[in-house]
C-alpha cells in the first residue's frame, strides 16, 4: 500500500492537469464538481484510513487525528476555502456517523463528543485556514516569479533579435502561451500609422482605442461577451502602438505586468530602431569618407597639370610678347589654368572643412604672418594695388592655417577682382577679437544681395576682364571658414564707394 | 655650367621646367623614376636636385633618405602635397628647400641658385655677409642697416646670426629653436620665437608689412632672402 503523502500527491498532480485544462475551457460548472470531485476523494480516503486504523483497534482519538489530518489536507489542493469547510463539516459528521457510540447513527448520547467535534471543526478549521493564507501568498509569490520569468525571457527575445518583426513574433508566441489568450502587438514608427490602426477597429473597440491613445492608460472592456483589453505602447510619451488581449479577464497584478511588456516592447523597438540609425550613419560616414578621399586625390592630381599649363603659358607668353594675337590665346590659357586653380583650392579648402580631426590641425601663429602668406599668391601686378597696415602690433590667433590663408586670399582676391583702384587690408585689436578689414572702392554691393553673399553659387562678373566669372564659392568658404575659427563675418559699405569686409577672429591667450 | 637633375613624373612638367631651366643657362638632366634618377645622381653628379614626392607608385622620399648623406648637392622638393607637417619634415630630414605646385617659375629660379650657392660657396666660417642694405659681421657681433647700426637683443641677434648663416634656405622653426634655445625647448619658446621675429622684422625691414629680408613660412618657418 502507498504511503498516503504519494496518493495525495498522485491525486494533486492529476488535478493540476484537470485544473489547467478548466482554465482554457473557462467553464465555472466544470470547476465546481472538480472541486466536490476532489474533496469527495478526500473524504473517502481519509475515511477508509480510519476504519483501518479501527480495524487494528486503535483508540479514538487516533481517528480524531486523522479526521483532522483530513480537514487540513485541502489546503495543498487550490480548493476554495467553502469547499475546504465543507470538508471539515463532512469529516466531523462521519466521525460522528461511524466511530461514536452509538455506531451508525448521528445521535450524540455523551456530551463529551459534542465538545470534541466542536474542538475538531474549530482546530481543523483555524489550522485550515492560516495554511490557506500562507499558501495563497506562496501561490501569488509564484505567479510574480513566473511573470518575472516571462518578462525577463521576453526581453531576452527582443533584445537578441536585431529584426524587431522576428522579435515580436516570438514575443506574441510566449504571450499567448502565458496568458491563454489571443494577442495581437501593433508597433508603428509614427502616430499616423496608430491613426489609421484605430480607423480599422470596430466601433466600440475604437472608442476604447481613443481613450487609451488619450489617456496613455490601459483599457478593458466587453464587446460582445468578449473580454477585450488595450495596453498602449509608448514611446518618448506618445502611443506608437497597442497590445491587444481578448478572452480573458486580467487581475491588477496582471494589467501592471501587461504594462510593463508594452514598456518592454517600447524600449526593443527604440533600440532596434537607433541600432539602424546607427549603422545607416556609419554607412554614411564611410561613403562620405571615400567621396572626400577620392575628391581630394582628383583634386592634388589636377595641381601638376595645372601647374605645367600656367608654367607652360608664361614661358609662352614671354617668347610671344611681339606677336599679339598668339599671346592673347595664351594669355586666355593662362588666365583659364588660374581660374581652374583657384576652384581646385576651393575644393580642397571644402574638404578640409569637412575633416573630422579639424581641431587638432589648429596652430598659434601670428596673424601677420597668415596674411604675409597669403599675399604669396598674388602676381606683382596685383601687389601693387594692396596697401597693408597693423594697427595695434602683433596678435596671436588659433587657426587651420591652410584655411585662414584661403579665406584671406579670397577677400583680397574679391576686393582686387571687384576694383580697379587701391585695396587697403588693415588689422586691429577690439578686445576680444583681433580684426582682419579689406576695403575696396569698386563696385560694392546691393542691400538685396547682402543676404545671399554667402550662401554659395551666387557671382557677379568681375569689372576687369582679365578675370574669370566665378561659380560663387569663394565667399561661401570664406564663411564657412570663420564659422569654424568662432570668428565673424561682416559686409559693410564702404563710406565713399565700394565694400568694406571684416573678419574677427578670437585673440588666442595662453590660459584659455 | 650648372647642372640640375629634375625628378618628376608628369611629363609636361617635365618638359616645361627643363625648358625654364635651359632658358636660363643650366644643365638640366631628367628622370621620371627613383632607378633612372639614382643612376643620373650617380654619373652626372648635379649641383640642384628638383625632387617629386609622388613618382606614380614610387615615393620621393626614399631618394631624399638614401642620398641625403651622400651628396653636397641641394635636395629641392617640388610636390603638389601642401601639408605643413611634411613639409617640416622633410625639411628636418636633411631637404634645403621644399616648393609646392603650382609654383610662379621665378620663385623656383631663385630657390634654385640659392641651391647652387650652397654648392659653391666652400668657406663655411664667414666673417660677414651682406644683402643690399643689410650688413651682419659675425666677429664684431655688429649688425646694420643702410651703415646704421642696428640695436638688437641678445637673443635677437643669434636669431639673425642663424638665419643669415643660413640665407636663401626655410629655417624651420624646430631648427631655430633647436640652435639658439636648446634641445628642451617648449611650445611656449615657439610662440616667443615669433615675437622675437616680429621684434626683430620691426628693426630690420624697411617695411615690416612687406617683409623683403626676413619672410615667413607660415607653419614652417623663417627664410632669410638671398
Amino acid at each position: 500500500m502507498y504511503p498516503p503523502s504519494i496518493i495525495i500527491l498522485f491525486i494533486h498532480l492529476k488535478f493540476q492537469k484537470e485544473y489547467n485544462v478548466d482554465m482554457k475551457s473557462n467553464n465555472k460548472l466544470v470547476k465546481e464538481s472538480l472541486y466536490l470531485i476532489k474533496i469527495t476523494c478526500i473524504w473517502a480516503l481519509f475515511t477508509l484510513f480510519a476504519f483501518l486504523l479501527n480495524s487494528f483497534g486503535w483508540q479514538e482519538s487516533t481517528i480524531i487525528l486523522t479526521y483532522v489530518l483530513g480537514s487540513i489536507i485541502w489546503t495543498i489542493l487550490k480548493i476554495p476555502y467553502r469547499y475546504g469547510l465543507l470538508l471539515t463539516f463532512a469529516n466531523v459528521l462521519s466521525f460522528n456517523y461511524f466511530f461514536t457510540v452509538p455506531y451508525y447513527t448521528f445521535r450524540v448520547d455523551d456530551f463529551q463528543y459534542l465538545y470534541t467535534f466542536i474542538s475538531m471543526f474549530i482546530v481543523s478549521g483555524f489550522v485550515s485556514y492560516v495554511v490557506f493564507i500562507s499558501n495563497r501568498n506562496r501561490h501569488i509569490a509564484h505567479i510574480r516569479s513566473l511573470n518575472n520569468r516571462y518578462l525577463f525571457q521576453l526581453s531576452e527575445l527582443l533584445y537578441q533579435s536585431l529584426d524587431f518583426k522576428e522579435g515580436l513574433t516570438d514575443a506574441i508566441s510566449l504571450l499567448e502561451r502565458t496568458l491563454h489568450a489571443e494577442v495581437e502587438v501593433h508597433v508603428f514608427d509614427n502616430t499616423q500609422q496608430v491613426f489609421e490602426l484605430i480607423d480599422t477597429l470596430e466601433p466600440i473597440n475604437k472608442a476604447n482605442a481613443l481613450d487609451s491613445y488619450m489617456t496613455l492608460k490601459p483599457q478593458s472592456f466587453t464587446n460582445q461577451d468578449k473580454i477585450i483589453n488595450f495596453f498602449p505602447i509608448l514611446i518618448n510619451k506618445e502611443v506608437r502602438g497597442f497590445i491587444f488581449v481578448s478572452g480573458v479577464k486580467l487581475s491588477v497584478d496582471a494589467i501592471e505586468w501587461m504594462s510593463t511588456i508594452g514598456s518592454i516592447l517600447a524600449l526593443a523597438k527604440q533600440r532596434i530602431e537607433s541600432i539602424r540609425l546607427e549603422e545607416e550613419a556609419k554607412l554614411n560616414y564611410e561613403q562620405e569618407q571615400l567621396r572626400v578621399s577620392l575628391l581630394s586625390s582628383i583634386s592634388h592630381d589636377l595641381r601638376t597639370p595645372l601647374a605645367s599649363i600656367i608654367g607652360s603659358s608664361t614661358l609662352l607668353m614671354d617668347e610671344l610678347i611681339e606677336r599679339e594675337n598668339d599671346l592673347i590665346l595664351v594669355r586666355n590659357i593662362h588666365r583659364d589654368a588660374k581660374w581652374l586653380l583657384d576652384s581646385v583650392e576651393n575644393i580642397l579648402s571644402l574638404i578640409r572643412l569637412n575633416k573630422s580631426n579639424l581641431n587638432n590641425q589648429f596652430q598659434v601663429v601670428l596673424i601677420e604672418e597668415v596674411i604675409e602668406e597669403a599675399l604669396k599668391h598674388f602676381n606683382q601686378e596685383d601687389l601693387s594695388r594692396l596697401t597693408i597696415e597693423y594697427k595695434h602690433g602683433s596678435q596671436f590667433v588659433n587657426v587651420e592655417v591652410h584655411l585662414m590663408i584661403k579665406a584671406l586670399y579670397n577677400l583680397i582676391h574679391n576686393a582686387l577682382k571687384f576694383s580697379t583702384k587701391e585695396v587697403s587690408i588693415n588689422t586691429y585689436i577690439i578686445e576680444p577679437w583681433c580684426c582682419i578689414e579689406v576695403r575696396d572702392r569698386g563696385i560694392g554691393f546691393s542691400k538685396s544681395v547682402k543676404d545671399y553673399l554667402v550662401e554659395g553659387f551666387q557671382s557677379t562678373k568681375p569689372i576687369d576682364a582679365k578675370y574669370r566669372q566665378g561659380v560663387g564659392l569663394g565667399l561661401h568658404i570664406v564663411s564657412k571658414i570663420i564659422d569654424v575659427h568662432q570668428g565673424l563675418l561682416n559686409f559693410m559699405p564702404n563710406q565713399t564707394q565700394g565694400t568694406v569686409v571684416s573678419i574677427k577672429l578670437p585673440i588666442y591667450k595662453e590660459d584659455v | 655650367m650648372s647642372k640640375v637633375l629634375i625628378i618628376e613624373d608628369d611629363l609636361s612638367l617635365q618638359h616645361y621646367v627643363s625648358t625654364l631651366l635651359k632658358n636660363n643657362g643650366y644643365d638640366v638632366c631628367v628622370a621620371a623614376n627613383l632607378a633612372n634618377a639614382h643612376s643620373l645622381f650617380y654619373t652626372q653628379s648635379p649641383d640642384v636636385i628638383l625632387l617629386d614626392l609622388t613618382l606614380g607608385d614610387e615615393k620621393g622620399e626614399e631618394f631624399l633618405r638614401k642620398n641625403r648623406e651622400l651628396t653636397e648637392s641641394s635636395i629641392i622638393i617640388v610636390s603638389a602635397i601642401d601639408d605643413f607637417s611634411k613639409k617640416v619634415h622633410l625639411l628636418d630630414e636633411g631637404a634645403d628647400d621644399y616648393i609646392t605646385k603650382p609654383f610662379n617659375p621665378g620663385e623656383l629660379l631663385a630657390r634654385i641658385r640659392v641651391g647652387m650657392r650652397k654648392k659653391t660657396s666652400s668657406d663655411p666660417a664667414k666673417q660677414c655677409y651682406r644683402y643690399h642694405d643689410f650688413f651682419i659681421d659675425y666677429e664684431k657681433e655688429l649688425v646694420k642697416m643702410n651703415n646704421n647700426e642696428v640695436h638688437l637683443t641678445p637673443l635677437e641677434y643669434q636669431i639673425i646670426r642663424y638665419l643669415t648663416l643660413h640665407h636663401g634656405r626655410v629655417c624651420t622653426t624646430n631648427a631655430i629653436l633647436k640652435a639658439i634655445w636648446g634641445v628642451y625647448y617648449t611650445q611656449a619658446d615657439a610662440q616667443n620665437l615669433r615675437v622675437f621675429m616680429a621684434n626683430l622684422r620691426k628693426k630690420i625691414e624697411p617695411n615690416p608689412t612687406r617683409p623683403s629680408y626676413i619672410l615667413t613660412h607660415v607653419g614652417v618657418g623663417y627664410r632669410f632672402i638671398d
